[in-house]
């Protein structure tokens, strides 16, 4: 099958009633996800989760994939009007889009980001098809070698690019690992860590732990916080001039390409794409010290890029069965949920799955400008709704759909354990989406591992003896090496901040203080009592990235 | 997430805005790594109780085995390395606030099927708010009330997902 008679084939399962509705209801939660602070697309998909269950395969990705990429539109509201970018993605747009918006051009900045993502989303779709069956064709060379090496690949690629200490993220990916081998042995089916205890023997519901760690972990956090209310620019609705738009096209374009070749990349989760597309219009640029005052290319490349990024990412998911990010291993999860591995045999075996979800993509970026253009206005008023009723909201959501996955309060339970130690780990600096992503990674690369052994008769030479694997192999200790350059490069030089390394590694060097220092809303947290205003801020160093992290998570 | 460095070397920083601290040397952020490298340890002492290799490969010891070796290694070096032991510092009326809310979340998960959804959720969602968040009575009440009766109708009358439900209501 060709990628066009595939694509064609998943328009027919995407405009089915059902599927559109779940399209619709996908990106505008996505949306108001990525608008209100505190929570953000991962924890959402984890919550939703278990509403998968009554869903068939490809609807429910197709509704998930809708909250991911809705989420990125989201992000950008509140990255333009508040300067808090809605999730990570959304920080580079937070130099350019928030001065816009002080000097009266939100409207601009939010219709650009929407045309941008727009384009953006459909040449991903684009680069999809184009790419999906070749890599598809590759991958169903692979064995169970093959596909241990790609998983533990993609595992280190994640921890090699986390913007954490590395050391820790090991150990979270450790830790993640080890929670999936209590209950029985996946091959021989005895006890294993379970104590006599017979809910242990199930094991511990990934799921719940995910939910809980995303889920209760943000509720409990956002306790701690003292953010003060929020009150948006106005803005009624987000059409850009025509000089907004010439200005634009080349930004979007370049944006498109960039985001959707580093969108597959393991580990540059939604960060990268747009910070090298900023990175990219800033060099392009013939006056480049108009970035970060308010220059139109700063929002619509990243923005572009940022769209395009989250949607090749499903990419190595759905091929290679590679999850490239926390938000692709809860999608890798929703599949093994409905008894689906993604992996090489997905194209062939279920390709109303496969080409339904990229076909949504189609329609789900349609259906997002239509709403984003006339609606900016409307979505930004969310973020009046204090964080105690995001909070509620979470936890009752959370709890209620752990427990709709087996009806069982043992996994109730296993969630609220899970978030209590996922806050605890939080406060002590680690970071979680290893984690995570390790628990849902580990029946596979266990399974594979002990399969390899027994086809190698109990020799680890297998992995050296089939050339697949032995690229595998070569990327492996790449990425190992790169780990270890970048620990040992980060004792040479203190980092300043996430955004500032990031800034570095792409040799940007900041022009204005609105480059790295007028950018925050943490100082928001020494006088609870203020009310802010997006007009109020005054410079002060922060780093975006943790505010969009600690909204993400 | 907390922004942390391998560096020997790195200032302190501002707690409210959310960012890590290289505390002076205490107990405290070092509980969450040693409390890991036991359990690697414990790990590798019960893995070596399984069988680890047999005569067509591996046994059900070998991966974790493999896991927890990686995990005590690298609790040990966080343990070990003072830049690595960072901690958000939290106030202490914070922390009371995450216990009680642990403490409601516990009662949620004893309530819910002796009760049903809607009461369940009313009960820990007006006390998580009043107590916890300082919310009005109004918003206490009427948020859970309006989120339960949400959940009701998406997960019993549309998804027809078997949840436990209040006496009053319809199945």
């Amino acid at each position: 099958m060709t990628g066009i008679e595939g694509l064609i084939d998943g328009l027919s399962v995407a405009l089915t009633p059902t599927n559109l509705l779940l399209v619709l209801i996908g990106v505008v939660i996505g949306m108001i996800v990525g608008v209100l602070p505190g929570l953000g697309p991962t924890a959402t998909i984890a919550m939703l989760l278990p509403v998968t269950f009554t869903l068939d395969p490809a609807s429910a990705v197709i509704m998930l994939a809708g909250i991911y990429y809705g989420a990125m539109y989201g992000g950008t509201v509140t990255a333009v009007l508040v300067k808090v970018p809605g999730e990570v993605a959304s920080v580079v747009t937070t130099f350019d889009g928030y001065v816009l918006a002080t000097k009266g051009r939100a409207g601009s900045a939010l219709g650009v980001a929407a045309i941008g993502s727009f384009v953006g989303g459909l040449l991903s779709v684009v680069f999809l098809v184009a790419l999906a069956q070749p890599v598809a064709n590759l991958a169903s060379e692979f064995g169970p070698p093959e596909l241990f090496l790609i998983a533990l690949l993609g595992l280190l690629l994640v921890l090699a690019i986390a913007s954490g200490s590395l050391i820790k993220a090991a150990l979270m990916a450790s830790l993640g690992l080890l929670i999936t081998t209590v209950g029985q042995d996946p091959l021989a089916g005895s006890p294993r860590f379970t104590f006599g205890s017979l809910e242990l023997l199930g094991g511990l519901d990934i799921v719940a732990v995910a939910m809980g760690v995303f889920g209760i972990g943000e509720a409990l956090s956002q306790l701690t916080r003292h953010d003060p209310p929020i009150t948006p620019v106005g803005v009624r609705s987000a059409f850009p001039t025509r000089a907004d738009l010439r200005a634009s096209r080349g930004p979007i374009l370049r944006g498109s390409v960039i985001g959707s070749v580093l969108g597959v990349i393991p580990g540059s989760g939604g960060v990268i794409p747009p910070m090298a597309s900023y990175a990219v219009e800033r060099r392009l640029a013939k006056d480049p010290s108009r970035f970060g005052k308010g220059a139109i290319e700063g929002v619509a490349g990243p923005e572009t890029a940022n769209n395009a990024g989250s949607q090749t990412s499903f990419l190595p998911l759905l091929t290679l069965g590679l999850p490239t990010s926390m938000v692709m291993a809860l999608m890798f999860g929703a599949l093994l949920l409905q008894g689906i591995t993604p992996g090489p045999t997905l194209v062939t075996d279920h390709p109303d799955v496969f080409w339904g979800i990229i076909a949504s993509m189609l329609l789900g970026n349609i259906i997002l400008l239509v709403l984003n253009l006339p609606l900016a206005g409307v979505f930004a008023q969310l973020l009046r709704i204090r964080p105690s009723v995001i909070g509620i909201v979470t936890i009752l959501v959370t709890l209620l759909g752990v427990y709709s996955i087996g009806n069982s309060v043992f996994d109730v339970w296993t969630a609220i354990v899970a978030g209590a130690i996922g806050f605890a780990l939080t406060r002590a600096g680690f970071e979680l989406g290893p984690l995570v992503l390790a628990a849902i990674l580990g029946p596979l690369l266990e399974k594979n591992l002990r399969i390899s052994l027994t086809m190698g008769d109990g020799s680890a030479a297998i992995f050296v003896e089939r050339p697949i694997a032995v690229v595998l192999c070569v990327l492996i200790v790449l990425a190992v090496a790169s780990a270890s350059v970048k620990v040992l490069r980060n004792r040479r030089r203190p980092r300043t901040g996430g955004l500032q390394a990031r800034l570095d590694s792409f040799h940007l060097e900041p022009s204005t203080e609105a480059d790295t220092g007028n950018l925050t809303d943490a100082h928001a947290a020494e006088d609870p009592k203020s009310k802010r205003t997006a007009l109020d801020d005054e410079p002060r160093a922060a780093d975006p990235v943790q505010v969009a992290r600690r909204a993400e998570q | 997430m907390s922004t942390t460095s391998d560096a020997p070397s790195v200032p302190a920083r501002d707690p409210a805005a959310g960012e890590a601290t290289v505390p002076a040397d205490g107990p405290r952020p070092v509980v969450p790594a040693l409390l890991l490298l036991a359990l690697g340890i414990a790990g590798i002492v019960l893995s070596i109780r399984l069988p680890i290799l047999e005569e067509n490969g591996a046994g059900p010891g070998l991966w974790p085995l493999l896991i927890c070796i990686v995990m005590t290694a690298t609790a040990a070096v966080v343990v070990l390395c003072p830049p690595l032991r960072v901690a958000i510092p939290t106030a202490r009326r914070d922390v009371l606030r995450v216990v009680g809310a642990l403490v409601l979340l516990g009662g949620f998960a004893v309530l819910l099927p002796a009760i049903g959804l809607v009461s369940t959720s009313i009960i820990v969602g007006a006390l998580w708010l009043r107590l916890l968040t300082r919310d009005s009575w109004a918003t206490s009440l009427g948020v859970p009330a309006g989120v339960a009766l949400v959940l009701y109708v998406i997960f019993v009358k549309l998804l027809e997902v078997p949840v436990p439900v209040d006496a009053w209501l319809p199945r």
